[in-house]
């Protein structure tokens, strides 16, 4: 139905639609994402297509001959310049899935055994064991890794793909650091978020964090499940939570578990959330919270609409994972709106809230707009807005010298806004809190950032230009960190390696344009990494502004040189 | 554990004190056990200048005080019986009420960055040259580069303009950054938003010189690469700028193939853009009309000054009340807020349709002039196309962009520094121009 090549597009596009700039990509490949992808495909009379055997039979169509795998046909980029290993490295991770599935004590066994369900996948004999013809000596797919890695950073994003620590763990690593909720952990957790709702102990309109911290307050009976929710690496917690969230949002509560379990899954239902978006006006000081949605994977390439009061606004994209801001709204949230334009996306929702971090746009952070772009970095400052009841609390964090404001501001009988708001210390741990969910979003859980500011930035590029590159600050609590700067171009030798003092500014060496990544030690363990690009002037092309403004003159608008008369009102001619 | 508090009697310089607590406290790596230490401060200390000391604990060991604390508080010399444990809300009333200052041990400086000092959105006013930069050809070079980065970026917040301006040394305050905004407005490269808080860059096009029909200068986006592109096609000279103060202008000398402009390139050849603007640009009275108002301005909020034709001086008369405005028209400041939360604006106020009016900062000052009755008078010499506008009667934007559009160069200084001077502008533009400013030609 679709080639290797569709499939290595469809399923690269699929894992980095909707994601922010920054973000750390995971390619989690399981069963139900590729019946996702497929779907999309949009081929007449393919419902009942098996897309997870039309991926396999593509991943063996191309890659293996006979018993033996190649992987010299897929270290090359399609045109579009994506790595044609993507799907391969998509093979290997649902092999992954599906071994971590057996949810067994002897764990080890298992991922020793990783290859002969590598072996199923590709649909080759699993009686030999062990890696295939091809994939010897051990780690010598690890490049394709790498192409992916590199790739990733080139756009703006992290891989989370990494080495093992030990041997046994060294090269699989890759595959299984990429897989989060099996198919029976998405059931377990489905099965206690209808019965908790229907308790009263959970509600359908929850934002993600606090679906999060909910998940991690709960008992499972699964090994694997326990171990997964109490995640300890800031960055695959995160992804573990996204995981879990789209899971809660795809719930459709008016349907029984069974009746969603036995339609096909790739037709569950999906919800967008939406966050807020803060605009002031300078001359009137008012402040307006605007509905901001955010994109998700399965959004991807769609017409959507949302309706409000009978009325209809097509859904526009704003930046790599947002849509543009649409009407003002109560920051109260719990309020959602019918999406038309597919039908496995049913409403949009502004999840409920008692308060918000707002941080500066990630892409100008000089532009005076606030919205949930993420959470704050170390260092960096940003606008709580939350109830009054949360005052006392905040008072405490300040006391206990966790957390600072510069003023605060009332917004309204309920809502006040704490501005230029930062995390001073790590040492919250002792700290008893009275509200516990504003504690658990404002406790750090990073040891660093990387700060690049200044310099001559290009937006959705993730780059600057060359000759006025950023300026590189580490925001850590430690004195001192080992930073690495490494080139794509020689990502072996990398370009600095040094112990460089936190909290202040860094130089760079000259570079030339290029894709680069920064990365941050803290006793040893990366704490922290950042891609970044140097592009060169003549690299920069010339794209329509998307709000083209002009001068407003009675019967004709002006912008730069160039004259457009208005329609007469009379006889609609120009 | 919780975080608990240990107390100890002191007495002595409290800065004194702490900087010793610090200094061992680093020294035996204990900023994760001990990470605050707070004082009871000044006005509120007891008898004979004593007070207390609190360290902040973070103990996992139980309830007895532990051995690197005791040590902490030997070394540093307080000698007093420790008072242990103490949980975070009984601080306070331990020490009476008592204000606290709190040191952090290992917490990140902290430092605000708001309110971003914006200024008048409006104030498009020019800022003076530097004489420095008079011949500084490299100046031109970074406006080319602005217009590069600009063409790149295609839309942002008038905040990311004043960076870029500042990170390429154009500009070092606000009132320079605004001029800058302005020329490139003029030369018909950028426009802005009504509220003067965001800008995008206008589309390549071909604009006709008004004295020269053959000649062509380039306005709107402009990238390197186009210009590697037109170069191709076209023999193509760059022009600086009067004093390297804008991006070159980029002139094609050969007649302009439409078909390969609009096909290829994706280029608009827009004609003489300065006589059709011209053409259709209403009288004075006429752009009064169509400015923008600003309807929910509370005057009581704001200290009110008024320009008397060299500078804004204060302004006791102008009063509202029941919902009139009283005062004669003119162009206002109006400034609310203290250090670092002022905003000003500048303003027209039209009296007799009790409006205010929101311009470019030239504008206003012309319609303020033009409400008292002023004579305007330019010179205009025919023989070379040069117009001479005083500068302390420079035209609103508008007018002034039909005056640059004309060459593609901005106005440059002559010999008297009263005087502006605008090249390649046809004596068709200037009796037009004239007649709707309400400004008489004296001709040399």
């Amino acid at each position: 139905m679709a080639n290797y090549d569709e499939w290595n597009k469809a399923i690269a596009e699929y894992f980095i639609s909707g994601m922010p700039r920054g973000t750390t990509i995971y390619l989690g490949v399981d069963e139900q994402a590729l019946m996702d992808i497929g779907t999309q495909f949009g081929q007449s009379g393919a419902s009942d297509v098996d897309w997870v055997e039309d991926f396999t039979e593509a991943v063996k169509s191309e890659c293996v001959i006979g018993s033996r795998v190649y992987l010299e046909r897929i270290a090359n980029y399609q045109s579009d310049q994506i790595p044609r290993c993507v799907a391969f490295l998509a093979a290997m991770v649902l092999a992954a899935h599906r071994m971590v599935a057996e949810d067994t004590e002897e764990i080890t066994i298992a991922q020793i055994n990783y290859f002969t369900r590598l072996r199923q996948v590709l649909g080759l004999s699993h009686e030999d064991g062990g890696r295939p013809d091809g994939l010897l000596p051990a780690g010598v797919e690890e490049s394709l890794w790498k192409i992916w890695e590199w790739w990733l950073v080139r756009n703006g994003w992290l891989s989370s793909a990494e080495r093992g620590e030990n041997v046994a763990y060294m090269h699989i690593n890759y595959p299984l650091s990429q897989a989060l909720l099996r198919k029976g952990d998405k059931e377990v957790l489905e099965r206690l978020f209808r019965e908790r709702e229907k308790s009263g102990g959970l509600r359908r309109v929850w934002d993600r964090d606090i679906i999060g911290l909910w998940v991690r307050r709960q008992q499972f009976n699964s090994k694997y499940l326990t171990e997964l929710i109490q995640e300890r690496d800031f960055r695959r917690y995160q992804a573990i939570t996204d995981a879990i969230y789209d899971l809660y949002i795809s719930i459709d509560w008016d349907q029984g578990m069974t009746e969603t379990r036995h339609r096909n899954r790739s037709m569950m239902q999906r919800r967008l959330t939406a966050q807020l978006y803060r605009v002031e006006d300078f001359i009137t000081e008012s402040i307006d919270y605007h509905l901001y949605p955010r994109q998700q994977q399965y959004s991807r390439g769609k017409m959507l609409e949302i309706i409000q009061n009978g009325c209809s606004y097509p859904l526009q994209e704003e930046r790599q994972g947002w849509f543009q801001p649409l009407w003002v709204e109560d920051p109260a949230g719990g309020v959602s709106y019918e999406v038309n334009g597919d039908p496995q996306i049913k409403e949009l929702i502004l999840p409920e809230r008692q308060f918000w971090i707002l941080v500066r746009d990630p892409e100008n952070e000089t532009s005076g707009v606030f919205a949930s772009w993420g959470q704050p970095g170390l260092g960096e400052k940003f606008i709580l807005l939350c109830r009054q009841e949360y005052t006392e609390q905040l008072e405490i964090f300040k006391q206990e010298a966790l957390f600072e404001w510069d003023q605060n501001f009332r917004i309204n009988d309920e809502w006040l806004e704490y501005r230029e708001c930062m995390i001073i210390s790590p040492n919250w741990e002792g700290i008893i809190p009275q509200c516990q969910d504003l504690y658990d979003a404002l406790k750090p859980t990073i040891s660093a950032t990387v700060s690049l500011k200044e310099g001559l930035r290009v937006p959705d590029q993730n780059g600057w230009l060359e000759g006025y590159p950023p300026e590189m600050t580490v925001i850590a609590f430690d004195d001192s960190v080992e930073l690495k700067l490494l080139d794509a171009s020689c990502p072996d030798e990398p370009v600095m390696d040094e112990i460089v003092n936190t909290n202040q500014h860094v130089n760079l060496p000259a570079l030339d344009p290029g894709d680069y990544r920064l990365e941050v030690y803290s006793v040893g363990e990366l704490a922290t990494q950042r891609g970044f690009r140097i592009l060169s002037w003549d690299s920069l092309d010339c794209p329509q502004p998307r709000q083209p403004f002009d001068i407003n003159v009675g019967n004709f608008a002006l912008c730069g040189a160039v004259i457009t008369m208005k329609k007469s009102e009379d006889n609609g001619e120009e | 554990m919780p975080r608990q508090y240990v107390a100890v009697n002191a007495a002595g310089n409290p800065m004194e004190i702490f900087e010793r607590i610090r200094k061992i406290i680093q020294l035996q790596k204990q900023t994760q056990m001990i990470p605050v230490v707070k004082f009871e401060r000044k006005l509120q200390r007891r008898s004979r200048g004593q007070f207390y000391v609190l360290l902040a604990v973070e103990n996992k060991e139980g309830m007895t005080l532990p051995d690197e604390v005791a040590t902490v508080l030997k070394y540093a010399g307080l000698r007093g019986q420790p008072l242990w444990p103490i949980d975070p809300a009984s601080v306070k009333p331990m020490t009476g009420g008592a204000e606290l200052e709190t040191h952090s041990l290992n917490a990140l400086k902290y430092k605000p960055l708001w309110p971003n000092d914006m200024g008048d959105p409006f104030d498009l006013s020019d800022a003076p040259f530097h004489e420095e930069d008079v011949d500084d050809s490299s100046l031109g070079e970074r406006y080319n580069r602005l217009l590069n980065w600009l063409s790149a970026n295609a839309e942002g917040t008038w905040q990311t303009f004043a960076r870029v301006c500042d990170i390429l040394q154009l500009a070092d305050n606000i009132k320079g950054t605004r001029s800058i905004f302005r020329r490139l407005i003029l030369l018909g490269h950028i426009e802005s938003s009504s509220d003067g808080q965001k800008w995008s860059i206008c589309s390549t096009t071909f604009v006709q010189c008004a004295t020269e029909p053959d000649i062509c200068f380039l306005a709107g986006q402009q990238t390197p690469n186009l210009i590697k592109q037109l170069s191709a096609h076209w023999e193509i000279e760059n022009i600086p700028q009067p004093s390297y103060q804008g991006p070159s202008c980029i002139k094609i000398h050969n007649n302009l193939s439409t078909d390969l402009l609009v096909d290829e390139l994706q280029i608009e050849s827009v004609g003489v853009a300065s006589l059709q603007l011209t053409r259709l640009l209403p009288d004075l009275e006429g752009w009064k009309t169509i400015l923008t108002t600003i309807d929910r301005i509370n005057t009581t909020n704001y200290n009110i000054e008024i320009w008397n034709g060299n500078r804004f001086s204060s302004c006791d008369t102008f009063y509202e009340r029941d919902g009139r405005y009283f005062g004669e028209s003119g162009m206002y400041r109006l400034t609310r807020g203290e250090d670092r939360n002022t905003y000003q604006i500048v303003l027209y106020f039209d009296q007799p349709n009790q409006r205010w009016l929101r311009a470019d900062w030239y504008g206003l000052r012309y319609l303020a002039y033009n409400s008292i009755g002023r004579d305007f008078e330019v010179v205009y010499n025919s023989g070379v196309n040069d117009l001479l506008i005083p500068m302390d009667e420079r035209w609103p934007l508008l007018y002034e962009r039909a005056l640059v559009l004309a060459s593609g160069s901005l106005p440059d200084r002559t010999d008297n520094p009263r005087w502006l001077k605008y090249s390649g502008v046809s004596s068709e533009l200037v009796q037009l121009l004239t007649g709707k400013l309400n400004v008489s030609i004296r001709e040399v």
